[in-house]
């Protein structure tokens, strides 16, 4: 009989903990969304924190952006009670208390007693301060125990800092305060990949009405980032680029540099320019590299001509008459820079006459005209920045549009498409992709590198060969001499728009848009550099503006400084009784 | 007395049942104190956890505080400055370079 009643009682108990078991399942698993629910709606506020995001470095290692932890310090003023004795005698009332909570944190918040004290005067929930640095956390800690306020909180969080300030700010772009997620630049190009955004953190109340916290986030991998930007070369090419806007006063300006083999971004310096760590400051944050949509000029020419002998529509020894400096297309009258007779191919670019090259023009049909563009990647966007603009291209038959496109007038590039088509010259004749990342680093060191993808070619190796003589002559004298260096072969063009006037109705004879793009060394080109400017104003009165008076002028400023960082030796054969040793490299 | 006894009777009875089930009782008892100093040790290790990881915290955030002072301080137009003013240097002149070839 024994036996049967410990069965029993046995029996009794599994029952009981089966019961538990059974209301825990219930509670757990099938009410668990309810009462979440139940539990959430009766908090009294919730506060958002920003999620740290990955780093961005430069090539070199640099730190671009990076994510600092910070704290919020918050207060229920409601909660800041008397305080009592084991007797319930009163030894602090709760003014006395706030006043004191008041003078010990005005001087790690730096905010006046007498603001903290009007905060302490609100009942509900009340932000001290935000983004503090994390390293004062211990001692708002120490406070909160030496005066017992207990409802004295710390929210941990983060904000993004850019430590170089503006270098390559309209390139990096900015994160959001609000929504901690890239808001300009590569930051909201490569949200996905950085990840960060918001928590969020619930302030509940307990069983006793007491306040408690609860954070919720959702976690979101996050990566750093290895950019091709160098940061060296990117100051360079910042200094060169103020030394020009302190001298033109322009209202964009830019300095791109091009890794022509491979498409990589080194530096692309921007005007005007922004401070990502106060970006609310600023109203501005475009990249005319990317979003800005420009005539041409002159730029446009080289392809034409290029094209044009690779064909057979030109031969290279033809002497082209340039009409004393004017032709007319469909009745309409197109002057030169300066008047010619009868010119080269070769001269119509070291020179870049107008009216030879758009009687070279006109021998095109205008479908195959207008492929010499579209095949170079103008009119497509390279998907490489957020908002990227794709110019603007449209083919139009008539041969006085085909006059205005051979001459760079009339349809838009992005400077990034025209270091995209300056690098085909450079690089052999392929199209390049440009892109900004180099590496992906995940938090467990797992690197992804981007692939460099050749890209189809777009120029015959015929169109290759002469191109880079030409460009080379137009550098040593032609139009962009004022840039050539005494060391380093350098090839390029330089180009001027006239900008269309809407007061007038007409291009303006006092508005341009000046550039110089080229490339360097000649043989074995390591960088493709686009110099623009909008609206350069003359130093001189007397002084025509123009792409080599404004934008090749850059080139002295760079070239030799750029291939002293890369250790290149010159190429150029230097003056007998030059002290200096210059050999071959291996 | 009787009664007494019986009651007697039958605890001797409940032990010699008891004593048929020793050794299914220290397993039980073992079992649990064996979870009782495993549970001793989990809170120590728990608690050895928690200074590790403020530790680990402080560390990485020492560690961003550094990584933010060390990109401040090699911010290219810094080192640039420095270089101008403290330094007296230049920009490079090239006709004061010489290349030397390694063979």
């Amino acid at each position: 009989m024994i036996p049967r009643k410990v069965y029993f009682f046995a029996f009794l108990l599994s029952l009981a903990f089966l019961l538990v078991i059974l209301k825990l399942a219930s509670l757990q698993i099938l009410a668990k969304e309810k009462l979440i629910r139940y539990i959430e709606n009766q908090y009294y506020t919730k506060e958002n924190v920003v999620l740290p995001r990955g780093t961005i470095y430069d090539r070199k290692g640099k730190i671009f952006a990076i994510s600092v932890p910070t704290i919020t310090v918050y207060v229920l003023p409601q909660y800041i009670k008397d305080l009592k004795d084991k007797n319930k005698k009163v030894i602090k009332t709760a003014l006395q208390r706030k006043k004191e909570l008041a003078e010990r944190l005005s001087p790690v918040l730096k905010k006046s007693q007498t603001w903290i004290l009007n905060k302490l005067k609100e009942n509900q929930y009340v932000v001290l301060a935000r983004n503090l640095d994390k390293t004062l956390k211990p001692v708002i800690e120490d406070i909160r125990r030496e005066t017992k306020i207990w409802n004295l909180g710390i929210v941990e969080s983060s904000k993004r800092y850019y430590p170089m300030n503006k270098l390559s700010a309209n390139n990096i772009g900015f994160v959001s305060k609000t929504t901690g997620l890239g808001a300009e630049g590569l930051e909201l190009k490569l949200n996905s990949v950085l990840g960060g955004g918001l928590g969020k953190v619930l302030f509940l109340k307990d069983a006793l009405d007491n306040p408690i916290t609860v954070v919720k986030e959702e976690k979101k991998e996050s990566k750093d980032v290895v950019l091709t930007i160098d940061a060296n070369i990117q100051e360079m090419a910042e200094e060169a680029l103020r030394k020009l806007v302190k001298l033109r006063k322009p209202k964009e300006a830019v300095v791109l540099i091009l890794n022509p083999n491979t498409g990589e971004i080194l530096a692309n310096a921007v005007y005007p320019t922004y401070n990502p760590n106060y970006y609310w400051k600023y109203r501005w944050f475009g990249n005319p590299t990317f979003r800005g949509m420009y005539e041409v000029g002159s730029l446009a020419k080289p392809f034409v001509m290029a094209r044009a002998i690779a064909t057979g529509k030109v031969k290279e020894d033809e002497l082209i008459w340039g009409g004393n400096g004017v032709v007319y297309v469909d009745g309409v009258r197109i002057r030169d820079h300066r008047p010619f007779k009868w010119i080269t191919p070769k001269d119509i670019i070291v020179h870049s006459s107008n009216v030879g090259i758009i009687k070279v023009a006109l021998r095109f049909k205008p479908t195959e005209f207008y492929s010499i563009f579209t095949r170079l990647g103008f009119g497509k966007s390279t998907h490489t920045f957020p908002g990227e603009s794709r110019g603007r291209l449209r083919p139009d038959p008539r041969p006085v549009q085909i006059a205005y496109a051979a001459i760079g007038q009339s349809w838009t590039a992005t400077p990034i498409q025209v270091a995209v088509a300056y690098s085909a010259i450079a690089n052999g004749g392929y199209l390049v992709k440009p892109h900004f990342v180099k590496e992906v680093i995940s938090k467990d060191g797992k690197k992804e590198v981007c692939q460099f993808q050749k890209g189809e070619k777009v120029l015959s190796d015929k169109e290759v060969k002469w191109l880079k003589e030409v460009l080379k002559l137009v550098v040593e004298k032609g139009t962009a001499h004022k840039g050539k260096s005494k060391y380093y072969t350098i090839a390029g063009k330089t180009g001027t728009a006239q900008k269309y006037d809407p007061k007038i109705h007409a291009l303006s004879n006092k508005k341009f848009y000046t550039w110089f793009a080229g490339f360097f060394p000649v043989e074995k080109p390591k960088y493709t550099i686009v110099v623009f400017a909008n609206e350069p104003k003359k130093i001189k009165k007397w002084e025509v503006i123009g792409g080599g008076s404004v934008s090749s002028t850059v080139l002295k400023e760079l070239v030799d400084r750029l291939m002293f960082y890369s250790k290149e030796k010159p190429d150029k054969i230097v003056d007998k009784g030059e002290k200096n040793l210059h050999t071959n490299s291996r | 007395m009787t009664k007494a006894r019986s009651i007697f009777a039958e605890v001797i009875k409940d032990f010699s049942f008891v004593k048929k089930q020793l050794l299914y009782i220290v397993v039980i008892f073992s079992i649990a104190a064996g979870l009782i100093v495993y549970n001793l040790k989990f809170i120590e290790l728990e608690r050895e956890i928690t200074q590790l990881n403020q530790q680990k915290n402080y560390l990485q955030l020492e560690q961003v505080e550094l990584k933010k002072e060390l990109a401040k301080l090699s911010a290219p137009n810094r080192i640039s400055k420095l270089a101008k003013k403290r330094l007296k240097m230049e920009k490079v002149n090239m006709e004061n370079v010489k290349f030397i070839e390694y063979k």
